[in-house]
């Protein structure tokens, strides 16, 4: 079984991204934004059949790629989070315009949460979803950073040091696992805050925080956070953390969740007016 | 320049692709096929920064997802190597059909160069290979199983000593599920053991009757690697053909360094520019 796919092309700030649509227009309408680097590819196939499950229940889905990652145009060394946040308005924009949705929601992943949160007082979406959302942005960047120096030390044995690759971490440009990330783009994730001082100037009517986790309820953060957010509640899945992994994962739980809670909640934002 | 994505059909399932098209005259055409899990992007979307320097050289490129795959339909775990076969052959048609290019050459990456193998001589125009972390086929996989298997058992060893993964254990965070597949399957994700309807290819046949070139590609790091020169050696001996190989020194299986995939796609660039000359 297959929706109606739409290949688009989207033009932010003088460049071209790459956008996908899934279903039809005049329907509610969700915008997903995706996570950081090597999370991002690691998480596209869960999305997308997720993407592809919401709208055979009649959610139309925009996916789209940050200028320098994916199939859109330019180099990833030279993005940074304020270029991706304007990419992301862009595409809200575009779907608002193009495909006259009776309610919109941004839909984002680790990092695409977080710029999600950010621009939600320019895109004014009903809703907003926030999936594993990065709350830490300086733990965020060790567990990268570690994670770097674990794939570093079984290429290249004890040869390679912790302390070598802090002196490379000050250099302009970093090289995370084949990701050139620049020493702006470092400061902006190291920068990011997500919590419920955060979640104040968070603007949409309601709010889902999903909790990824071996277990099934959601985490006191979670929780935490999702009471801050406006009409937020916090749901907990059991799955993989799928941003992370290299194989397969199957979409289903996380799937199951965004078909049971969006279609509903847009469908009663859309009727309820805006 | 140019890059338009389009869709099109494999068995009845609807494929995305990206076509990168030249200004000019053609050298040759050149497909892309991703790994087992991945996507049309490759691995730190090194299929795409491939595929961009290749059409500046005068390539026409498509990228595309498997079926089950990116964004292709298809039920994720019915994708086998049999049917990124059928996929690939219905590529390298789309290929020829929007380009009018003659000449081919695959660009397979990890479980893309066994697909570059099985549909190598099936391909009306293909002239070459370049097979970026090939596993084996047509040969005992045994030596470099344990050899991942024992790459895998190092990468825990280092995470027991890692501060953080007893962090992870104080707050119940550690992935249980996850370790015990890893040790277990010995690196092996969903279907990578093989469909029983790929045991019938016969890969020997396959690899022997592809009339053209290959170029391998290795990391020097990647534990599996050693394993896999051997193999392929002997079958180019068997087969007649040169063995041609590239070592990325101390590089590992992805090759996950921006210096690493330069030098991937710069020595892929320049065997393809050998074998498919600029057109005068």
């Amino acid at each position: 079984m297959s929706v109606p796919i739409a290949l688009e092309y989207l033009e932010s700030h003088g460049r071209r991204l790459h956008a996908i649509v899934r279903g039809e227009t005049n329907r509610p309408a969700a915008v997903m934004a995706d996570p950081f680097a090597e999370e991002k590819k690691c998480a596209h196939r869960v999305m997308a059949e997720a993407a592809e499950a919401l709208a055979e229940t009649g959610v139309t889905v925009l996916r789209f790629d940050y200028g320098g990652t994916g199939d859109s145009e330019g180099e990833f060394r030279d993005q940074t989070l304020a270029a991706w946040r304007e990419d992301l308005i862009t595409a809200a924009r575009w779907a608002r315009g193009e495909l006259a949705p009776s309610a919109l929601a941004v839909v984002g992943v680790r990092l695409g949460a977080v710029l999600a949160a950010q621009v939600s007082p320019t895109v004014r979406p009903e809703a907003l979803v926030l999936i594993a959302p990065v709350s830490d942005g300086r733990a965020y960047w060790q567990e990268n950073f570690r994670r770097q120096l674990i794939k570093t030390k079984l290429t290249a044995g004890d040869s390679a040091s912790a302390k070598e690759l802090h002196a490379a971490e000050g250099e302009e440009y970093f090289d995370l696992a084949g990701w050139v990330v620049s020493r702006e783009l470092r400061r902006e994730l190291q920068d990011i805050r997500l919590g419920p001082r955060e979640a104040a100037v968070v603007a949409a009517r309601r709010c889902l925080v999903l909790d990824v986790a071996p277990r099934a309820e959601p985490s006191a953060a979670a929780l935490a956070l999702a009471e801050a957010l406006p009409g937020g509640v916090a749901v907990g899945i059991r799955m993989e953390p799928f941003w992370q992994r290299i194989g397969l994962v199957d979409a289903t739980p996380l799937a199951q969740v965004l078909c049971d809670w969006l279609p509903k909640t847009l469908l009663e934002l859309s009727s309820s007016g805006t | 320049m140019s890059e338009r994505h389009l869709l099109f059909q494999s068995a009845g399932e609807r494929l995305v692709g990206v076509l990168h098209r030249p200004e000019g005259a053609l050298r040759g055409g050149l497909v892309f096929l991703h790994g087992w899990p991945g996507y049309r992007i490759g691995t730190h979307r090194m299929a795409v920064n491939a595929a961009r320097k290749a059409c500046a050289s005068g390539f026409a490129c498509l990228r595309f997802d498997f079926r089950g795959r990116g964004d292709s339909t298809g039920r994720t775990t019915s994708a086998t190597l049999s049917t990124m076969i059928e996929d690939a052959l219905q590529a390298a048609a789309l290929l020829r059909r929007e380009t009018q290019v003659e000449a081919l050459a695959y660009i397979g990456d990890c479980s893309g160069c066994e697909v570059a193998i099985g549909a190598g001589d099936r391909t009306p125009g293909l002239q070459g290979m370049v097979l970026w972390s090939a596993p084996i086929v047509g040969g005992s996989r045994a030596a470099a199983d344990t050899a991942k298997r024992r790459g895998v058992l190092a990468a825990y060893a280092r995470k027991v000593f890692s501060p953080g993964t007893w962090r992870k254990l104080a707050r119940g965070a550690v992935r249980w599920d996850m370790v015990r597949r890893a040790l277990v399957r010995g690196g092996k994700g969903l279907g990578e053991e093989g469909a029983p309807s790929d045991a019938a290819i016969d890969w020997r046949a396959r690899f022997f009757a592809f009339p053209g070139r290959q170029l391998f590609i290795y990391g020097g790091a990647a534990p599996t690697t050693p394993a896999c020169i051997e193999a392929y050696r002997r079958l180019c001996a068997e087969a007649g053909r040169k063995f041609e190989l590239h070592i990325v020194d101390g590089a590992n299986h992805a090759f996950y360094s921006a210096i690493w995939e330069a030098e991937v796609i710069a020595v892929t660039l320049d065997w393809l520019e050998r074998l498919f000359p600029a057109p005068v």
